[in-house]
């Protein structure tokens, strides 16, 4: 058999044998994410919402604290929305999807990759796939904790009680869910700027302030932004401002196929760059 | 382009915008050591880019093995390469960084485990393996992209400047890990501009200048095959009791354009462009007693000669 018919043979695609090398790889790049300087940084940043929770549940001011004065459901939509949504988890993931491709390609360690028999494509999605995994892990750590904190006020029977029998839980559920689709969302779309720019401080500038003002916008041009879609899941309405243009949040079930979709297609993208890449580190 | 044994490059073209990688190269690279030659810059890691698939050609197409360059999923599994960058992951020890890439061909661990020892033992890497490779001298990291490169036992195995930074025992060990690798059937591709270490590895030689390959051939069929190269006078050393006798006597010849006694007196090099003719004089010489030779033979007809012939006139390589 010559070397064509025995490449030919083994095309009949063998599952166990891709399932193994994207099971190397994503292990790879975990490894590369969770246990260095990375990994630091991220887990001090996912850290942040925690302590705020602490800070505005333990501390009183004039008798009480800010959960007791305000109501610990608003308070904590408020800093997920504005510190978790509106900051950490947009820096979060530029940070870890920006440098995805790009800090390999700085590093001149990209070749090895594209060095192996994995199709390109299958690079892009185990490594993708890998990042996702890992600040999800830990920002979903971070939302469980910091939501944990909201019942400081109620104690432990009052926590389980509103988690079991009252809407604690369901909205747990939503804020894991919007953290987690967060990160498949602006997780896509960094990569694919990681594979475009060089510098990632003008388009993520650009994107910041389109997501932070996207309640300004038109109704048609808020359905480009990623925020309009998981607004629209979480379980505390809270107001935009006077200034806003309001319009109705998309159904649950769009936000969420929506969502996948475009992380789907800026993949395909992202996939179809690395497909044509050509490694020439001196130009970058 | 249907040979399964070989590397085939047809008219293959590399253009970086205006600026030339290599210009219509035609090549068929059979098994065994085969050495790309040529100054820095003259398109060798171009070419060996454009082999691994790293570069997409301008013009023309690239197989190896029968198998196309854009199909890494067939592709690098029978073929390792070395690259020229001095560049690793971060943080990664020599096991790890050898295994871990062993793991993206599907390998089961216990497999991974058994052709990375192996790979690090043909190096001679096993003490240092669990060292970080930023720790690494720069012939230990030479032997650590070697290892990584050869671990999954490719057919093919194209290596950037592989005795780069090595030191002469390791050097040799490496020569001698490359004939091994050839003498299994194997493809060794190697660059270098270190003349003296091609010519004696290489079943095979092949001369790139300015993107152009200027001559390819066994070693010692070199200097036949190349037409420029024939028309270039020849350099003869003949180790005599009288010297500057036979100087005089060469120089009568009209096909001799230079003569040069040596140092300590004891014989002189001369440049011909018809050995033969001066070497059936000195023959004559000797027979009639005007003269004693000790030895006689020519003094460059090495591949450095014919680079020098070919190359060195564009530029001196480093």
């Amino acid at each position: 058999m010559t070397v064509a018919q025995e490449t030919a043979a083994r095309q009949r695609l063998d599952w166990a044998l891709l399932a193994r090398q994207v099971g190397g790889l994503v292990r790879l790049e975990l490894r590369r994410l969770l246990l260095t300087r990375r990994a630091v940084i991220l887990g001090l940043a996912s850290a942040i919402p925690v302590g705020i929770v602490l800070l505005v549940g333990s501390i009183p001011i004039g008798g009480q604290t800010v959960l007791e004065r305000f109501g610990n459901r608003i308070v904590y939509e408020t800093i997920f929305e504005t510190v978790f949504l509106g900051a950490i988890l947009f820096f979060g993931c530029l940070y870890v999807f920006f440098n995805l491709f790009r800090g390999e390609i700085l590093e001149r360690s990209l070749h090895y990759l594209l060095l192996t028999p994995l199709r390109r494509e299958l690079v892009v999605a185990a490594k993708y796939a890998a990042a996702v995994a890992a600040v999800a892990v830990l920002f979903m750590a971070s939302t469980v904790f910091s939501y944990m904190l909201i019942y400081l006020p109620v104690g432990f029977s009052g926590a389980v009680e509103d988690l079991t029998a009252g809407p604690g839980g369901r909205h747990l559920v939503a804020y894991l869910g919007v953290t987690l689709l967060a990160c498949i969302g602006y997780g896509s779309l960094f990569t694919l700027v990681g594979m475009v720019f060089r510098n990632p401080i003008i388009p993520a500038g650009a994107l910041y302030v389109w997501e932070m003002l996207h309640f300004l916008l038109p109704p048609a041009l808020k359905k480009l932004s990623v925020i309009h879609y998981l607004k629209g899941l979480l379980p505390v309405p809270l107001s935009d401002g006077p200034f806003a243009v309001v319009v109705e949040p998309p159904p649950a079930a769009v936000s969420v196929l929506g969502l996948l979709a475009f992380a789907a297609v800026v993949l395909a993208a992202t996939a179809l760059i690395i497909r044509r890449m050509e490694i020439r580190y001196t130009e970058d | 382009m249907s040979d399964d044994r070989n590397i085939v490059i047809h008219d293959v073209s590399k253009f970086y915008g205006d600026v030339l990688g290599v210009n219509r190269v035609d090549l068929e690279i059979e098994p065994g050591i085969t050495s790309l030659v040529g100054p820095n810059g003259s398109g060798k890691s171009t070419l060996m880019n454009l082999l691994a698939g790293l570069l997409r050609p301008t013009r023309g197409e690239i197989s190896v093995l029968g198998l196309p360059v854009t199909r890494p999923q067939d592709l690098f599994r029978r073929f390792g390469y070395c690259t020229q960058y001095d560049s690793f992951p971060r943080g990664a020890t020599g096991w790890q960084f050898v295994f871990s890439y062993l793991l993206l061909h599907g390998l089961d661990r216990g497999e991974a485990e058994r052709l990375t020892a192996r790979a690090l033992e043909r190096v001679g890497l096993v003490d240092s393996a669990h060292r970080r490779i930023a720790g690494y001298s720069k012939g230990m990291r030479q032997r650590i992209k070697l290892a990584q490169a050869i671990a999954h036992g490719p057919q093919v195995m194209v290596l950037d400047e592989p005795l780069n930074g090595l030191d002469p025992m390791v050097r040799a060990e490496t020569i001698e890990l490359f004939r091994q690798l050839a003498g299994e059937g194997q493809h060794v591709l190697i660059s270098s501009h270190i003349l003296h270490e091609v010519d004696l590895l290489s079943d095979r030689v092949i001369l790139i200048s300015n993107g152009y390959i200027v001559a390819e051939g066994e070693v010692p069929g070199m200097r036949a095959e190349v037409e420029e190269v024939r028309e270039q006078p020849l350099q003869v050393f003949v180790r005599c009791d009288r010297p500057q006798w036979l100087a005089g006597r060469a120089f009568e010849l009209d096909h001799v354009t230079e003569v040069q006694l040596h140092d300590d007196g004891g014989g002189l090099h001369l440049r011909t462009r018809d050995a033969d003719r001066f070497l059936r004089l000195v023959a004559e010489l000797v027979a009639e007693g005007g003269v004693e030779v000790e030895a006689v033979g020519p003094a460059d007809s090495d591949l450095q000669a014919v680079y020098r012939y070919l190359v060195d006139e564009e530029e001196e390589p480093s």
